[in-house]
Order: structure tokens, then sequence, then C-alpha cells
């Protein structure tokens, strides 16, 4: 009988808001862990559980879909974007040349944290934002495609110029420093020769 | 209805979590100290590289034709995104409009700015692996 | 003579363990989400419907925890000595009554082997490795649960209506987990075998999603039960020969356009395989039907679109399959784990429980791939043969004989048969896949990972975006121009 008014009693109360303080806390704590870690790797690791607990809290908000592209695209593709990044750094730096951040800067930083944060506060506070109560369609793609092909069709047109902006971005970036000098091929083939694998042992 | 499937969603997310996590906890930890396989040599545990002592670091400097491939894949990634709602919302927007085209006409635009990308990035041997 | 043996050999294997398989998962799913709800309702108290409800909410994991750990051990051996069949060998036949239990030996080894961490490896990250990869196959393959089992009650809460994005965006995942274990392990070659991998399934995601939303866009939806449910009805209504979807735009047109010419009316408004039936007993009298429109060049265009149109969905199966194959590391593709090359890639440091779990969830993948596509391109747990030739054949009488013998079991609920005859279909098609996969395996040697690449950028996606295009234009004119 006890257990039986337990689970009422766990009916009763608000499964979403339940869900919404575990994922919360969950996802402040492996923010904390992403800058707090020193190993610049594996805070690039758990970046993913960070994004994958926002996405729970789509998930929560009925944003099926916006929950689903926050893990295709944030979790899974900016994150390995990221750690692929982080790989492009030289390893054996971290230990000796880390070093914690002057005082000035430290302040610095605060105060831009501080005032980001009370931009955000302010404008996500509850009487900024008009609460519908009417229960939201369940298939709720569709609406978005609606309003993505015709409300604002040229915002999604400009998407894809964004798109192509970053992409040339991208390839400039990488293929610019691409100096053919003389004496480089000898040391590309020795490379391949002797490890036949991709990465390139820095020599810098 | 929505807060059941939440529930069965959370359901499958933990136990795709918890079972490998359980499995490795019991079958690792309590079976291996039972027959006490778990005796770690300081040869045993050092990384495998054809039973030679590793030479170097294991965590080298990557070349950078990973990330160029990886920014390329997001913004492919993205532009999926992007489609998936409008191939859900076509149909009902061509006849809203009276239009049948509308949609497809859209989606090709969309689509033809990327593939200038694309060639480009072609063009420019960004997609030489070399 | 011997392989003939061999094969026989290897269908009676294949039998018995299906039958191994299946009939717990079934027997599982009856007791807890059937069997205890209706001895509980007998009890006329809250807390005796609580608990009936909880049983049923529960058979979906269940399901999905009891099929996993015995499926792949089955898979592992069906691989082998299917394997060993193309090659002209035995394959494993000492383990059990000709190597039925070999795997479940393995699994037994594996388990009792030393669990090891590398020295200077990320423990941490090492551990978490496996289960990140293990996770998705666990949750990714939720909305086809509801497919697969043709829209059973018990499994109708796990329909998503994002069912495909869900199940996609899931499978990205694994790939976080190869690259975790391969930076984690302190090993070179587990490193160039993870950022390989990462390479390697960020190139063959797009035409395998592309490919994907080619279908959710001729299907206008993204819930598999519902792109199921429209490709029911024999093989020609199938996504693969683009049926489905024109079956859908007919009985539209149909409804739009009723001031047509009546004989046009009357075809648009028949699906297209009555088309074809048409076709096959009445040839002339359905070439007469075809070209009764107002406007024949019209009707000339929209066949010319329904030939492009099948055409196209043969192509993005083709593309589905390619990137399926690469996403989930198998042969063809298996660069992330070459093993002449890169000893065992991502996980060569990996033994014990951790490589038991990598292994479990590399099969357990091949197996969601293949059921993917069985429901996105084959009708899931549909009879490939149309209504009306089962008529002809004696369809009818055979299912009310089955039914007949299987009236008892019916009577106790064990057995449904609308979810019986969609579950055998489903294993068929689904191990067609598979055995289709381990061909693969046979036959074809390893991409080079330039080469790789290259197929990936420079023939896949560009590919998979013309099918797109093409698919979005074809339909759009067996749409707007028949008998406009």
């Amino acid at each position: 009988m006890e257990q039986f008014e337990m689970l009422k009693a766990l009916a009763e109360t608000n499964v979403e808001s339940f869900m919404f303080y575990i994922l919360a806390t969950i996802s402040i704590l492996l923010a904390y862990g992403v800058i707090l870690d020193r190993t610049i790797i594996r805070s690039g690791f758990i970046l993913i559980g960070v994004f994958g607990s926002i996405c729970g809290l789509f998930l929560l908000l009925q944003a099926q879909f916006l929950a689903l592209a926050q893990l295709m695209i944030y979790a899974v593709g900016i994150t390995l974007v990221v750690v692929i990044a982080l790989m492009l750094t030289n390893p054996r730096m971290e230990k000796s040349q880390l070093s914690t951040a002057a005082p000035a800067n430290q302040l610095g930083a605060f105060m831009v944290a501080v005032g980001l944060f009370m931009t955000i506060y302010l404008s996500v506070r509850p009487e900024n934002w008009t609460l519908s109560s009417e229960p939201l369609d369940m298939n709720n793609v569709q609406v978005l495609g609606r309003a993505l092909t015709t409300d604002y069709s040229l915002p999604f047109e400009f998407a894809s110029v964004l798109l192509l902006a970053a992409l040339i971005g991208a390839v400039m970036l990488a293929k610019a420093e691409k100096p053919p000098k003389p004496g480089e091929e000898d040391f590309e083939y020795s490379v391949v020769e002797d490890s036949a694998a991709e990465p390139v042992a820095s020599k810098r | 209805m929505y807060q059941l499937q939440l529930a069965q969603i959370a359901l499958f997310v933990l136990m795709g979590f918890a079972l490998p996590a359980l499995g490795m906890i019991l079958l690792a930890w309590i079976l291996q100290l039972m027959f006490g396989y778990h005796r770690p040599s300081k040869t045993k545990i050092q990384p495998y590289e054809c039973g030679m002592k590793p030479l170097q670091e294991a965590h080298v400097q990557f070349d950078i034709r990973y990330y160029l491939y990886a920014l390329l894949f997001i913004l492919f990634d993205i532009e999926i995104v992007f489609i998936i709602p409008w191939a859900l919302a076509t149909d009902q927007v061509g006849k809203a409009l009276n239009f049948k085209m509308f949609g497809p006409i859209e989606v090709t635009i969309f689509l033809s700015i990327l593939v200038v990308g694309l060639a480009y990035a072609w063009k420019k041997g960004a997609l030489e692996w070399e | 003579m011997r392989n003939g043996a061999e094969i026989l050999k290897l269908g009676t294997l294949t039998i018995t363990w299906w039958c191994i398989i299946f009939g717990a998962v079934w027997i599982a799913c009856y007791l807890v989400g059937v069997a205890i709800p209706m001895l509980l309702s007998s009890y006329d108290s809250d807390a005796a419907r609580i608990t009936a409800e909880t049983c049923r909410a529960l058979t979906p994991i269940l399901s999905v925890l009891v099929f996993i750990p015995i499926n792949a051990m089955f898979m592992v051996l069906f691989e082998r000595r299917g394997l060993a069949i193309f090659t002209v060998r035995l394959g494993p036949n000492r383990v059990g009554p000709d190597g039925y239990l070999q795997t479940a030996a393995d699994a037994v080894k594996l388990l009792f082997k030393e669990d090891i961490t590398p020295h200077g490896a990320d423990a941490f990250m090492f551990t978490l490795a496996p289960i990140v990869f293990f996770a998705p196959s666990i949750f990714g393959a939720m909305p086809l649960l509801a497919a697969v089992t043709n829209y059973h009650e018990l499994f109708q809460i796990v329909n998503l209506p994002t069912g495909i994005f869900f199940i996609l965006a899931a499978s990205s995942v694994p790939v976080v987990g190869i690259v975790m274990g391969g930076w984690a392990s302190n090993n070179k070659y587990s490193l160039v075998g993870g950022l390989r991998s990462a390479a390697q399934a960020i190139s063959y995601e797009i035409p395998l999603v592309l490919s994907l939303v080619t279908i959710c866009l001729l299907a206008g939806s993204l819930d598999v039960v519902e792109i199921m449910k429209q490709q029911a009805g024999g093989i020609l209504n199938w996504n693969i020969l683009g049926g489905g979807a024109l079956r859908g735009l007919d009985s539209a047109l149909a409804l739009k356009f009723s001031n047509s010419a009546p004989a046009l009316q009357e075809l648009s408004a028949k699906s297209f395989d009555q088309v074809l039936k048409t076709a096959y007993s009445d040839p002339a009298a359905a070439a007469l039907g075809l070209v009764a429109g107002q406007d024949s060049m019209a009707t000339i265009a929209s066949i010319i679109a329904v030939v492009v149109l099948m055409a196209c969905v043969l192509i993005a199966a083709g593309l589905y399959m390619t990137g399926a194959c690469a996403e989930i590391n198998r042969i063809p593709f298996d660069l992330p784990e070459a093993e002449s090359e890169l000893v065992s890639g991502y996980n060569t440091e990996y033994s014990g429980i951790k490589f038991a779990i990598f292994f479990l969830a590399e099969f357990t993948n091949l197996f969601v791939v293949a059921s993917i596509f069985v429901v996105m391109f084959l009708g899931g747990g549909d009879c490939p043969v149309p209504a009306w030739l089962g008529n002809m054949l004696g369809g009818p009488q055979m299912a009310s004989a089955i039914n007949q013998v299987l009236s008892p079991l019916i009577a106790i609920k064990f057995v449904d048969p609308p979810t019986l005859f969609a579950a055998i279909w489903v294993i068929l098609k689904v191990y067609g896949i598979v055995f289709f996969a381990v061909l693969v395996r046979g036959t074809l040697p390893r991409f080079r990972i330039d080469q790789l690449m290259d197929f990936g950028w420079k023939r896949l996606i560009p590919l998979s975006l013309i099918v797109f295009v093409l698919v979005v234009f074809a339909r759009e004119f067996v749409n707007v121009h028949v008998g406009s």
C-alpha cells in the first residue's frame, strides 16, 4: 500500500519538470567539465554530453525536430570538427606552456561573463514571452517546413549563401598555406615511406 | 501521450547507456575479482606497437585535411536539416499557392548555391586526399 | 557437391537460430506484455492496474534487450558460415552440434578475458567509448520497433512522428565512440583508425541521409509506420519500385482533376499496380487508357517521369546500401579496423568485455541498418505478393488454414496473426539484406583511403544530389501534367 501511495504521488508530480531539472543539472555539470578539464581533447568529448542533454531539453519542449537536429549537427558534427581541430594542435605543448591567465585578464573575462549572463537572463525572463496553453501539433515538422518555404523563403535561400561563404572560407583556410617549396617533396616522400599512415608528425 | 513517449525515449536512452556500463561493472570487476584474472604487468599494459617499445607519443599532431572534410560535412549536414522540413511541406505549400513548381524551384536554387560551393572546393583541390 | 551440403547445413542452422531468437523475444514479450496484465486484470485494484500498465510499457525495451545479445551471436555465426561457403571452406563446426554454439563459446571466452587498460591511456574515456558506441544501437532502433511489428498495440508508444530522422540522428552518434576510443587508447594504430573512421563516416553520411530524405519526400512523412503503411499491398507498391509514392500521387490526382476525361479519371483513381494488372490482362485497353487523356504529350511526359522516378529510387536504394556499409564499417569500407594495415584499428587495445561491447554493437548496427532498408524500401512486413495475385493463388484459403491451426494460440492471445506474418516477412527480408552484406564482404576488396574519400565526395554526393533534384521534379511532373 505504501508503494502504491508513492507511485501515485510520483505520477502526480510533473514528470516534465522533474526531467527538466535532471537534464539541466547534467548539462550544467558537464559544461563546467568542459571548461575545467585540463586535457583539451577530453573537454571536446565532454561537449558531446552537454549538447546531448540540451537535445533532451528540446525534446521536453516538444520540439522533436530541433532536438534531433541538435544531436545530429552539434553533438556529432560540430564536436567532431572541434575534436579534429584540437588534434591539429601540438600535444607536446600543453603541459609546459599552459599557464593561468593574468589577474587583469581574469577580471575582464569575468566581467564579460557576467554581462552575457545578465543579457541572456533579462531576455529569457517569462514576462517577455507570451505563453500559449494550446497543445502543440504532434507533427510540427510540417509547420516548420511551411514557415520555412513561404514566410521565410528568403532567409531559407540566404542560409544557403551563408553555407557557401563558410565553405569557401574553409577551403581558403585549409588550402591557402600550400607553398610548393623546392625540397619539400623529399620530405613528404620520406613521411609516406616510413610510416604509411596519415598523421604527419610535427617537425615544426 | 507525449509524456509517455518521452518516458519511453528516456527509458531507451537510459538502458542504452546503463546496460554496457552495468555489464562492465558486473563482469569486468566482479567476475574477474572472483576468478583472479586481473593481473596487469608492465609489459602487458604497454600500448601495442608490433611488440616493440612504442616510439614517441601516440598523440601526434594531425593533418589539416581531416578538418577540411569535417567542415564540408557540417555544411552538407545543415543543408539536409534544412531540406527535411521543406520535403514534408512542399506539397501543402504548392497547393496553397496554387503553383506546384514553387517548392521544387526553391529547393533547386538552395541546392545549386551549395553545389557551386562543392564545385569550388573540387576545383581548388580540397577534395583531393594527398 | 559438398558445397551443396554446406549450404543445406547453413539453412538448417539459420532456421534453428531464428526459432531460438524470435521464440525467446516472442515469449518474453508475451509474458510481460500480455500474460501478466491479463492475470492482473482479475484483481480490481489500482496497484494491479498500475503494475499491468508498467509491464506493458516495459515490453518494447525488454524485447530489444532480449533480442540484441542472442541476435548478435547468431549473426556472427551466420557470417562466418556464409563466408566459409563463399570461399569453399567448412567454417566453425566443432562447438556444439555442427558448430551451433561457436559464438556462445566465444562470448563466454570474451567475458572471462582479462580487461586491460593500456599504459598512458585516458581510463575514463577508454571505458566510456564502448558505451557511447553501443547506446545508439539500442535507442536508435526505437521507432523501427513499431514498424517491424506492424504497429502492434504494445509497440505503438515507441512510434515517433519524426521516426526516420530520429534513427538517422541516433545512428550518427557511434562514430564519436570510435574517435573517443581511438584517442583514449594511447596507441598510434587506434588513433589512425579512429580518425579514419570519422573521415569515412562523415563522407558517407550525406549520401545515406539524402537517399532516405528522397524517400521521405515521396512518402510525405518522416514517420516510419506511415511510410510502411503506404507501401502495403505487394511488391509493386514498395518504394524500391517507386510504386508506393505513385499510388499516393494518383489518388491525389483523382481528387483534384475529377472533371477530366472519364477513362483517365478511372485510371488515375486506380493504384499503380492495378494499372499494371490491366496492362497484363488487356494491353490494348491499358494503352488506350493511358493516351485517352486530352493532352497526350502530358501523358507521355508523365510516363517518362514515372520511369525516371523508378530509376532514381533504385539508385537511391543503392546509395543507401553503400552509405550504410561505410557507416557501420563493413568490408569494402572497413578502413577503421583494416587488420592488414592497422592491426585492429580503433579497438586494438580493447579486450574482454569492452571488446565484446564493440563487437555486439557492430553486429546490431548491421541488423538495424538492414531493417531500415527493409522498412524504407521493401515495405516492412508487407507480403511481396499483391492481393489480386494472392487471391488467384489461393492466399485467403492458406491464411484461414493457418489461422485455424493457430486458433488455440490466438485464443490465449499468444499469437496475433497480422504481427506474426509481418514479423516473418521482416525476418526473411532483413536476413536477405544481411546475407547480401556477407556476400559483399566475401567478394569485394578493401578501398584505399584516398579512393574511399574520392568515391564518397566526387561520386556519391553529386550523384545523391542529382537523384534528389530529379525526384523532386519527376514527381511534380507526374503530379501536374496527367490529365490537365
